[in-house]
C-alpha cells in the first residue's frame, strides 16, 4: 500500500478507503438467527451464555461477541503481554477508522517520518479486526497525541522503550494520549492502543463489523528485559521474504524487538553478497531462493517501523559449507572443508557437513567482503552474531593442510590446540569486523553474539572472549550451570534454553515438545547482565507452510515471560492469550488453535 | 478445486532454466547412480544431455515418483517423451452412469498435469499429443460396497507414432479408473532444462490396493473446520488414494451437523450459527468425494461424547458436570440417558438426517469412553437397572450400554432401510472376552484404537471380528502437543513421525488374521487443532499411511524416503501446507541424510 510521507498533523480517514473493499461474506447458513453471548466473570474470564440470545446486545458485563468480552474483562482485559500497570475501564465506545487522527506536534519533527510509518501499522491493524471492512461507521472523531521526548531513533540494548498511555473518552469524541522517550516507546504504545480495540462482529455469517475502543484506560508500561528475541534459521529450508514480514508482523503485536537472522548454514546460503556473488550462486537452493541485497534491506527497515532490531547471523567457522565450496574452482584452495561429507558423523552434527578453513588466509578475504555486505545492511550501531556453535574438531582434524598450519602456528593437536586454532579464528574474525565498522564511521565498538560452545565454558572462557566484546548466547539446558556461571565472570548474555525454548523439539530424537504453558513457565534470572531471551525456530523441519503455527502463538508466551515476567502463571494468562490467537488470525498470522473452541467460550472450564 | 498458492519450494525446480544462459551461473543437474539422484554442476557447453532433478527421479528407483508404490508388475521403461501440454485428449470407451464421474476425474487429471508445471512458467507447445483412453468394465458402478469395491486397474503407455502418446487405463469401475489416472498424472514431469512437459513413455503398470478400507478421521466437533479446508483435505486424499472420509462430526463440545428433524440440537450445540455443517454443505462435500473415489462415512458418537446441543432435551446426564474428571474423559461432560424412550426418537431422527445426506455404504456408531460413574449420577437409571435386575456394577453397566446399543442399531438399520455394516470403537463393551455376548460379528467392524499390541486385537480377530486399525501409537495425528488440560503434554505424547506411521504394518499386527483386516485410519482428534493446522497436522504423514494400506510393503521407510520427499512436494503444489519432513537440501541430495 502506498501512503504518502507526511509529518505534520496526519490524516488517515481517507487513505484507508484504498483498503476498505467489500468483502463479501459466505452465505448466512440458515435460520439461527440468535446468537450467544459472552459474560465477563471477575477473575475467570469470559463465558457464553447457557442460550442464544436474540438480537444481542451489549449491557453492563454480557457482549455480543467474545473478542470484546476479552477486551474488557479482566485487570489487563485482551493485552499481550500484559503492561506493569492498567486501569480499564469495561465500557466500550464506537470508532471508525476514517475519524482516527494522530496528532504528531508534539514529537520532534526528526521522529515523524517513522511515526507516520507506525501509525499507518496501528490504523491497518484496526482495519484487520473486521478483515479489511469496518462496515459501521460513526463519525466520534479520535484523535491520538503522540509525544516523544528524545529524537534518537537508534535501536540499541539501551533504546529506552516506556511508555504512557491514556485513553479518555465521552459520547462525542475519544481522546488518547501517548507519551513515550522514543519513537520506539511510542510504537509499543500504539501496539497497545489497537489492542484496546475489538471488533463486535456476531459470528452468524451475516456480515457487518463495528469496532469498538475500550473507554477510558490509563497504562504505564516497560519491559523487564532488554532482548526479547526470535530466532529464524532460513538455511535449513529456505523462508521467503512474505512470510519473514509476517513473523515481524506477529512478534511487533507481542512487543518483541530482536529479530535473529540465522541467514546461512551448511545447507544452503540464501543471502546476497554483492561483493561476493558466489555465496548464493553455489549456496542457494536455487535462483528463487535468495534474499537479494534490496529485499534485505526493506525487511531492516520493516523490522525497525515494528520497534525490532534485525540482528544477522553468519554462523562461522562450523555451520558453513554449501556456498563456501567454490574455492578450489577459482584459485583460492578450500574455504572450507568436509564440505557435504559423505561419511559426516564425527564431522558434524548433521548432513551436510562443512566448517570454514582457518589455515587458508584467502578465506579471510572472502569472509571479510561478507563483513562489508553485513555492515552495511544492518542498522547502526550494529549487532552481528558471529555463530560460533558446534565446532567438530575432527573435521579440522581431517584437513592436512590445517594441520600443517597449526602445526606451524606451534599448535599441537590435542583438544587444547584446536581450541587455540578456534579461538584465533574468532580474533582475527572480530579484528575484521570492527574495522568494517569503523571503516564505515562507526566510532565505538559493538558487541558481537557468539553461541555458547565448548569455547565458553566457564573454566575457558576468559583466555578466548573478552567480557567487553562478546555477548554469549546460552542454549544449553535449563539444568546447565553455565547461564548463571557467565553471569557471574561478568558477561553479558541472552537465554535460549534449548529444552524449553526451542521450536523444532518435539518432532524429532527424544526431544520433547515445549507447549506454550511450560514456555511461559520458565523464567530468567534478574540481572543486569541477563540481557533477555529468545526463541529459536530452527528449519530442518519447518518451512513455509508450517511457519506460522509452529511459530505461533508458542513466541508470544516467551514474549510475555520477557516483557512482563509476571507472577502469576499461565492458567491465569489463558484467557489473554485465546484473544491474541484471535487477534494473530486476524492480522494473517495463522496460529495454532490452543483448546477445543469450547474451551475459549467457557473460560477456566478446561483446567 | 485446485488451491494455488505461491509456493517457493516448488520454483526451485526451475533455477536450472534461468542459470543455463549465463555462462557465470553454474547449473545443477542430477545425475542417478546406486538409486540416488546425484547433484552436480552443469557445464552448458557439455554435449551430455543433462537431467533435471525430476527427470532424474523418474527411472532412479523401482518405482519412479509414484506414491503409493503400484502392488502388480510395474515397469517405467526407460524414456520419457516431450508432450505438448495443451493436446491431452481423454476419451471414455464405455458409456453408463457414473459418465459424470469420470468426467470429474478426466478434469481433475488435466489439473494435476497443470501442477506440474510452476507457477508463471508456461511449457513449450510442442510435443506429442496424449491420449488417455478409459476402458471401464462397468460403468454403471457408482457406489462403494465395503470390501467387494474393486479398486484395480491396468496402465499402459506406449508411444502411438511420432506424433502421439497411448495411454490406456483398464479398470472394473470407475474407482479404478480414477486411481488409474492418479497414477498416470505422477508420471508426468515438467523439466525445468528443456522448459518441457514429459511423459514415462512405455510403462506398464498393474495396481490394486492391499486393503479395502483406507482412510482419515476428521474431527470437527472439538473444533470446526471450513468447507474449504475439508475439500482441500478430500483432495489431497485422493492424489494418495486414500478413501475414506471418516466425518465424527458431532461429540460432547459442539454439534454442528444440521438436524432438519431436531433442529434445537445444532441451534444449541454449535459454535455459532456460521459453524453449522448445513444439508447442502454435507452433499456438496458428498459428492466432492465421490468424484474422488473418497465414501464420506458418518459418525455419530454415542451413548458417551454428547453434550452441546442437548442442554434442553432432558436426555443426557451429567452434562458439563464437576469435577469433569470423575465422568468423563475431558469436559464438558455428557452421555445420553439410555432409559428414556424418547431418546430413541431422537436417534431415528438424528440417523435420518444422516443417511439422508449421507448415501453411505456403512455407519459409525462411535461407542467410546462410555463412563459408568456418569451414568450411576441418576436415580432414574439405577432404578431402570434395578428393575431389569442388574447389578450396579460393571457387568450391569455392560448391560443397560447393549440395551442402548441394540435399540440405537435398529434405529440406524430403519433411518438408513438397510442393514448396513455398523462400525464401533473399541470399549469396555468390545472387550473380545465378552463382545459376542453383545455385538454380532457380521453385524460390527471393530475400529481399534488402542495400541497396535494390545492383545485386545488378536483376540478380537480370533472371535472373528473384522477391524479397522486406527491404533493410537501410529495414528493418532494429535499426539505430541502441549496437554490443553492440565499439565505436561498431551496424553499420547510424543509426536509420531512420519517413519512410524510408514511402518505400521496391519499385517504385522493381525498375522495369521490378516484377511481380517479392512484396513487402517489415521485420527486427527481436533482438541489442539483447527483449519489454521489442519493441513500440517494431517500431511505428508497421512501419504505414509496411505502407502502403507495401499501396497503393505516388506521394506521400510528408509526405501519409500526418496519418494516420500517427493509426495510432500506434490501436495505442496496442490496448496496443501504439509509439514517439512527434512531440509530442502536432502531433497535436492537423494540419500545423503539420516538414511
Amino acid at each position: 500500500m502506498e501512503f504518502g510521507r507526511r509529518w505534520a498533523l496526519v490524516v488517515l480517514g481517507l487513505s484507508c478507503s484504498v483498503s476498505c473493499h467489500d468483502t463479501t461474506a459466505p452465505p448466512a447458513p440458515i435460520v439461527y438467527e440468535p446468537s450467544w453471548t459472552y459474560k465477563c466473570v471477575p477473575d475467570e474470564g469470559c463465558h457464553r451464555s447457557a442460550h442464544p440470545q436474540p438480537g444481542a446486545n451489549s449491557s453492563s458485563l454480557i457482549f455480543p461477541s467474545l473478542d470484546l468480552c476479552r477486551t474488557v474483562c479482566g485487570r489487563f482485559g485482551g493485552l499481550w503481554p500484559r503492561p506493569v500497570t492498567a486501569a480499564l475501564s469495561t465500557q466500550t465506545v464506537r470508532i471508525h477508522p476514517n475519524f482516527l487522527r494522530f496528532d504528531l506536534s508534539n514529537a520532534p519533527v526528526e521522529t515523524r517520518d517513522i511515526l507516520v510509518e507506525m501509525t499507518h501499522v496501528a490504523t491497518q491493524n484496526l482495519i484487520d479486526e473486521c478483515d479489511g471492512n469496518v462496515s459501521v461507521v460513526v463519525e466520534t472523531p479520535v484523535v491520538v497525541y503522540i509525544t516523544v521526548k528524545t529524537t534518537n531513533l537508534n535501536l540499541t540494548l539501551d533504546t529506552l522503550e516506556q511508555y504512557r498511555l491514556d485513553v479518555q473518552s465521552k459520547e462525542s469524541n475519544a481522546v488518547i494520549h501517548i507519551v513515550a522517550e522514543t519513537v520506539y516507546g511510542a510504537r509499543h504504545a500504539l501496539e497497545t492502543f489497537t489492542q484496546l480495540v475489538s471488533s463486535d462482529k456476531l459470528d452468524d455469517g451475516e456480515y457487518r463489523c463495528g469496532l469498538r475502543l475500550v473507554a477510558g484506560a490509563k497504562i504505564w508500561d516497560q519491559p523487564v528485559y532488554k532482548y526479547r528475541g526470535f530466532l529464524l534459521d532460513t538455511s535449513r529450508n529456505f523462508i521467503p521474504m512474505d512470510d519473514i514480514k509476517r513473523m515481524l508482523d506477529a512478534m511487533a503485536t507481542v512487543k518483541m524487538n530482536v529479530f535473529h537472522w540465522h541467514a546461512t548454514d551448511s545447507h544452503s546460503f540464501p543471502l546476497e553478497s554483492k561483493r561476493v556473488p558466489q555465496f548464493t550462486r553455489y549456496g542457494a537452493y536455487s535462483a528463487y531462493e535468495i534474499y537479494s541485497a534490496e529485499e534485505i534491506r526493506e525487511l531492516i527497515h520493516y523490522a525497525r517501523v515494528r520497534g525490532i532490531r534485525v540482528v544477522i547471523e553468519i554462523d562461522s567457522p562450523a555451520h558453513a559449507g554449501n556456498g563456501w565450496q567454490w574455492g578450489q574452482e577459482f584459485g583460492y584452495g578450500d574455504l572450507a572443508v568436509c564440505v557435504n561429507a559423505r561419511q559426516w558423523r564425527g564431522l558434524c552434527i548433521q548432513p551436510p557437513c562443512g566448517q570454514l578453513n582457518p589455515a587458508n588466509p584467502t578465506m579471510y578475504r572472502v569472509l571479510r567482503d561478507l563483513y562489508k555486505d553485513i555492515a552495511e545492511y544492518l542498522p547502526k550501531p550494529a549487532l552481528f552474531h558471529m555463530g560460533g556453535d558446534e565446532v567438530f574438531l575432527g573435521c579440522w582434524n581431517s584437513s592436512e593442510q590445517i594441520l600443517t598450519y597449526m602445526e606451524s602456528r606451534n599448535y599441537d593437536t590435542s583438544v587444547d590446540g584446536f581450541i587455540k586454532l578456534w579461538s584465533e579464528f574468532h580474533e582475527k574474525a572480530l579484528n575484521m569486523w570492527d574495522e568494517e565498522l569503523t571503516a564505515l564511521g562507526q566510532e565505538e565498538k559493538q558487541p558481537v553474539m557468539l553461541w555458547s560452545s565448548e569455547l565458553t565454558q566457564a573454566h575457558r572462557i576468559q583466555k578466548h572472549l573478552s567480557k567487553d566484546r562478546y555477548i554469549i548466547e546460552v542454549w544449553e539446558p535449563i539444568n546447565s550451570p553455565l547461564l548463571v556461571q557467565l553471569i557471574r565472570l561478568g558477561y553479558k548474555v541472552v537465554s535460549v534454553p534449548k529444552d524449553i525454548w526451542y521450536l523444532d523439539h518435539g518432532f524429532w530424537g527424544q526431544t520433547k515438545y515445549s507447549n506454550w504453558r511450560r514456555m511461559y513457565a520458565h523464567t530468567l534470572p534478574r540481572d543486569p547482565h541477563m540481557l533477555g531471551g529468545e526463541v529459536a525456530a530452527w528449519s530442518e523441519y519447518v518451512d513455509s507452510q508450517g511457519l506460522d503455527t509452529r511459530v505461533w502463538p508458542r513466541t508470544a508466551a516467551v514474549a510475555e515471560r520477557l516483557w512482563a515476567d509476571p507472577n502469576s502463571g499461565a492458567i491465569a494468562a489463558e484467557s489473554r492469550l485465546q484473544r491474541l490467537r484471535a487477534r494473530l488470525g486476524s492480522r494473517g498470522i495463522r496460529a495454532d488453535v490452543l483448546s477445543p473452541q469450547w474451551c475459549a467460550q467457557h473460560d477456566q472450564h478446561c483446567v | 478445486m485446485w488451491r494455488h498458492s505461491i509456493v517457493f519450494c516448488v520454483v526451485n525446480l526451475l533455477f536450472v532454466l534461468q542459470c543455463v544462459s549465463t555462462e557465470e551461473q553454474p547449473a545443477w543437474h542430477w545425475s542417478c547412480g546406486d538409486g540416488k539422484c546425484v547433484k552436480s554442476k552443469h557445464d552448458p557447453k557439455s554435449s551430455e544431455p543433462a537431467l533435471s532433478l525430476e527427470a532424474c527421479k523418474m527411472f532412479c528407483n523401482e518405482y519412479g515418483m509414484l506414491w503409493p508404490a503400484p502392488t502388480g508388475e510395474t515397469d517405467l521403461g526407460r524414456f520419457l517423451s516431450k508432450i505438448n501440454i495443451n493436446n491431452i485428449e481423454i476419451q471414455i470407451l464405455k458409456r453408463g452412469k457414473s459418465d459424470d464421474l469420470m468426467q470429474a476425474a478426466g478434469r481433475r487429471f488435466k489439473g494435476l498435469v497443470g501442477l506440474a508445471v510452476p507457477l508463471g512458467l508456461t511449457p513449450k507447445q510442442t510435443g506429442k499429443a496424449v491420449y488417455v483412453y478409459l476402458v471401464n468394465e462397468n460403468p454403471d458402478v457408482k457406489e462403494f460396497t465395503l470390501s467387494d469395491t474393486d479398486e484395480s486397474y491396468s496402465l499402459r503407455v506406449s508411444p502411438e507414432s511420432n506424433e502421439r502418446i497411448n495411454a490406456t487405463i483398464f479398470a472394473n469401475n470407475f474407482f479404478g479408473i480414477r486411481h488409474g489416472l492418479e497414477t498416470l498424472s505422477q508420471l508426468i514431469v515438467f523439466d525445468d532444462i528443456k522448459n518441457h512437459l514429459l511423459i514415462a513413455r512405455d510403462v506398464t503398470i498393474d495396481d490394486k490396493p492391499a486393503y479395502p478400507y483406507r482412510g482419515i478421521l476428521l474431527d470437527t466437533a472439538r473444533n470446526y473446520y471450513s468447507l474449504e479446508s475439508i475439500m482441500a483435505t478430500i483432495d489431497a486424499m485422493a492424489a494418495v488414494k486414500l478413501n475414506t472420509f471418516h466425518w465424527h462430526i458431532t461429540d460432547s463440545q459442539s454439534f454442528p451437523f444440521q438436524s432438519t428433524k431436531r433442529p434445537d440440537l445444532t441451534k444449541y450445540g454449535a459454535y455459532s450459527p456460521a459453524k453449522i455443517y448445513t444439508k447442502d454443505n454435507i452433499r456438496a462435500v458428498v459428492d466432492y468425494a465421490l468424484e474422488r473415489g473418497i465414501r464420506v462415512l458418518p459418525e455419530f458418537d454415542a451413548p458417551a461424547h454428547v453434550g452441546e446441543g442437548w442442554q434442553d432435551t432432558n436426555l443426557t446426564v451429567c452434562f458439563n458436570a464437576q469435577p469433569w474428571q470423575s465422568f468423563c474423559v475431558e469436559p464438558p461432560c455428557g452421555q445420553l440417558n439410555p432409559v428414556r424412550d424418547e431418546l430413541y426418537e431422537y436417534l431415528e431422527d438424528i440417523y435420518s438426517d444422516m443417511a439422508e445426506v449421507f448415501p453411505t455404504d456403512i455407519f459409525h456408531m462411535g461407542g467410546d469412553e462410555v463412563s459408568e460413574k456418569c451414568w450411576n449420577t441418576s436415580v432414574e437409571i439405577q432404578q431402570f437397572m434395578q428393575q431389569n435386575r442388574w447389578q450396579l456394577d460393571n457387568e450391569g453397566f455392560l448391560n443397560l450400554w447393549n440395551y442402548f446399543q441394540t435399540k440405537a442399531q435398529d434405529k440406524v438399520y430403519k433411518a438408513f432401510g438397510k442393514r448396513l455394516p455398523l462400525i464401533m470403537w473399541t470399549s469396555t463393551l468390545t472387550n473380545y472376552v465378552h463382545a459376542d455376548r453383545y455385538l454380532n460379528k457380521d453385524d460390527y467392524v471393530i475400529q481399534v484404537w488402542t495400541t497396535g499390541a494390545d492383545p485386545q486385537v488378536q483376540g478380537l480377530l480370533k472371535k472373528g471380528y473384522r477391524l479397522i486399525l486406527s491404533n493410537y501409537d501410529a495414528l493418532y495425528f494429535d499426539c505430541g502437543f502441549g496437554a490443553w488440560v492440565g499439565s505436561g503434554n498431551n496424553w499420547c505424547s510424543p509426536y509420531i513421525g512420519w517413519q512410524k506411521v510408514y511402518e505400521n504394518s496391519p499385517k504385522v499386527i493381525a498375522q495369521e488374521y490378516y484377511d481380517q483386516i479392512l484396513g487402517g485410519e489415521a485420527a486427527l482428534w481436533s482438541e489442539q487443532s483447527d483449519s489454521a493446522t489442519l493441513d500440517g497436522r494431517l500431511w505428508p504423514r497421512a501419504a505414509a499411511l496411505a502407502e502403507r494400506l495401499w501396497a503393505e510393503l516388506p521394506t521400510g521407510w528408509q526405501d519409500a524416503e526418496k519418494r516420500m520427499l517427493h509426495a510432500r512436494e506434490r501436495l505442496v503444489r496442490m496448496g496443501i501446507k504439509a509439514e517439512s519432513i527434512e531440509p530442502e537440501w536432502c531433497y535436492q541430495n537423494d540419500g545423503n541424510c539420516y538414511a
